[in-house]
């Protein structure tokens, strides 16, 4: 698997890809989980990178010590982590529910005030701009 | 950066729907040398480029294909840059050779298949009129045998969408796991085919539920991209459509389109065309195709979900309602349905499950579920 599309493994390591980075970082900072250091994921592209201890935390749990990634195949690391501050942090089950939560909330409540591009108006502004 | 490679406009196929017209013209290695220093100049230091190969059939230029790997591998700057490339086929085309070149060059294979033999047969036929859905089968079934990954794409049309549920387990059936479905925007859809499409994708969600209930995950496109975003919070700028900034189409006599769907005729005329590969881009050819109100689809303005759908896609937009930026109507009941539905998946799988989709908060949102 890993001698094709070397670098979808990687997914797309880089936290400036969520918009919601102030909502990662206070919930990074209220559950109090530490980044884990070594990990670069841009700059070892290609290359095989080991995770190695938290930065300044004890020995991981064991639930995340079993899921810790497997390079050789792809999507990105099997274990709820998240990017933030050019940083990884891994999370547990339960602070990954926890986390999901909040985004699940946010589009919950967004469902709620969801527009409709209607057939009738399309009709009505493609004749509109047709005489223009 | 993404570009895209017309190495023909030749197809030994005539689907109903190809928004390619056909032409008999394949691109001479001088055009393809001058395409592959347009993409390494203009790709910025470090930036990933994906290169795909595309026509027409592009395997009827399978010799030519293997000439530009070896420009694009040699060329100096090559270790610089990450780089992905892919063929789409329409499958009609396939031998172990093929398989052998693609699997040296790790370039992706990614198949153009509606479904079903009923489904198949009705959109994508040989030129004589034959259908094409055995062979594609073979082909699903040998590439699936000698690559390390097949992926498959579903053109969705009114006619075709009632029948997703079936196409999926098909695809599903032949051992195919990444499925990607994509609407003909350009069809003539109906307010009863948007009252529909709800149904259709809470039907493609129980398949889904299903294959991960059976350890078997389904990756099908609409509900694992929406699963992603919903996950980040919506899409970034960076995920967006950059038709005309990082994302470039090449004819075979180096014609450039802001995207692949809109070469059309491929020809330099054309309202799309954003210039040739040895003179500079003409990018205000781009603003003709633009919506002269910005008042138009303020409904999107408004949304609250707008974050979290593909309104911002192009080409979409243009096959839909003749503008780049004006949304049509299915497009946005096709978001909204597929939003819904991810977000029922996701809950549900959950809570069933334990954590599933952490995979899918930092993947690229219309491959991250590729494992």
């Amino acid at each position: 698997m890993d001698k094709i599309f070397p670098s979808w493994k990687w997914g797309v390591p880089k936290d400036v890809l969520l918009i919601h980075s102030k909502e990662i970082g206070d919930f990074l900072l209220k559950n109090k989980i530490q980044p884990f250091e070594e990990i670069n994921l841009l700059e070892s592209l290609g290359q095989t990178t080991a995770i190695k201890k938290p930065a300044a935390s004890p020995s991981p749990d064991p639930w995340i010590q079993q899921r810790l990634p497997d390079y050789s195949i792809w999507g990105g690391m099997k274990i709820p982590h998240l990017h933030y501050n050019g940083k990884v942090f891994m999370l547990d089950e339960k602070q990954w529910a926890a986390f999901s939560k909040i985004m699940l909330n946010k589009i919950k409540e967004k469902l709620a005030d969801t527009k409709e591009v209607s057939f009738n108006e399309l009709m009505e502004l493609s004749s509109v701009v047709g005489n223009l | 950066m993404k570009y895209t490679i017309f190495v023909t406009q030749e197809c030994n196929l005539n689907c109903l729907y190809c928004y390619i017209n056909k032409r008999p013209l394949q691109m001479s290695l001088q055009t393809a040398q001058q395409v592959i220093d347009f993409i390494y100049t203009h790709t910025p230091a470090g930036e990933k480029i994906e290169i795909g190969f595309f026509g027409g059939e592009p395997l009827l230029e399978f010799e030519f294909i293997k000439e530009v790997v070896s420009l694009i591998e040699h060329y100096p700057a090559y270790s610089c840059y990450p780089l992905e490339i892919s063929v789409v086929t329409n499958g009609t085309i396939f031998n172990d050779e093929i398989a052998e070149f693609l699997n040296a060059h790790r370039i992706g294979f990614c198949l153009s298949c509606d479904g079903p033999p009923q489904v198949q047969d009705r959109s994508r036929c040989f030129k004589n009129g034959a259908g094409s859905s055995s062979i594609v089968e073979n082909t699903i079934r040998q590439a699936s045998r000698l690559l390390p990954a097949v992926l498959v794409n579903a053109v969705i049309t009114p006619c075709s969408a009632p029948l997703l549920p079936q196409t999926v387990e098909y695809f599903s059936s032949l051992g195919l796991r990444s499925v990607y479905l994509n609407p003909d925007f350009s069809a003539p859809w109906t307010k009863q085919d948007a009252a529909l499409i709800g149904s259709i994708y809470e039907r493609l969600g129980e398949i889904y539920i299903d294959s991960y209930r059976e350890g078997q995950p389904l990756f099908i496109s609409p509900l694992d991209g929406k699963i992603a975003i919903i996950l980040r919070g919506g899409y970034k700028a960076g995920e967006k459509c950059q038709m005309g900034k990082k994302e470039f189409a090449f004819t075979p006599e180096g014609n450039i389109f802001p995207c692949e769907r809109l070469v059309g005729d491929g020809a330099a005329d054309s309202p799309h065309c954003i210039g040739q590969v040895d003179q500079p881009l003409l990018l205000e050819r781009m603003s003709c195709q633009m919506a002269p109100a910005a008042e138009i689809n303020s409904e999107c303005l408004s949304c609250g979900v707008r974050d979290y759908c593909m309104n911002w896609c192009g080409c979409s937009n243009f096959m839909s309602s003749g503008y780049y930026n004006r949304v049509g109507p299915f497009l946005c009941a096709a978001e909204r349905a597929s939003i819904q539905v991810a977000l029922k998946v996701f809950q549900s799988l959950e809570e069933e499950l334990g954590p599933l989709f952490y995979e899918h908060l930092s993947g690229k949102p219309m491959l991250n579920s590729l494992v």
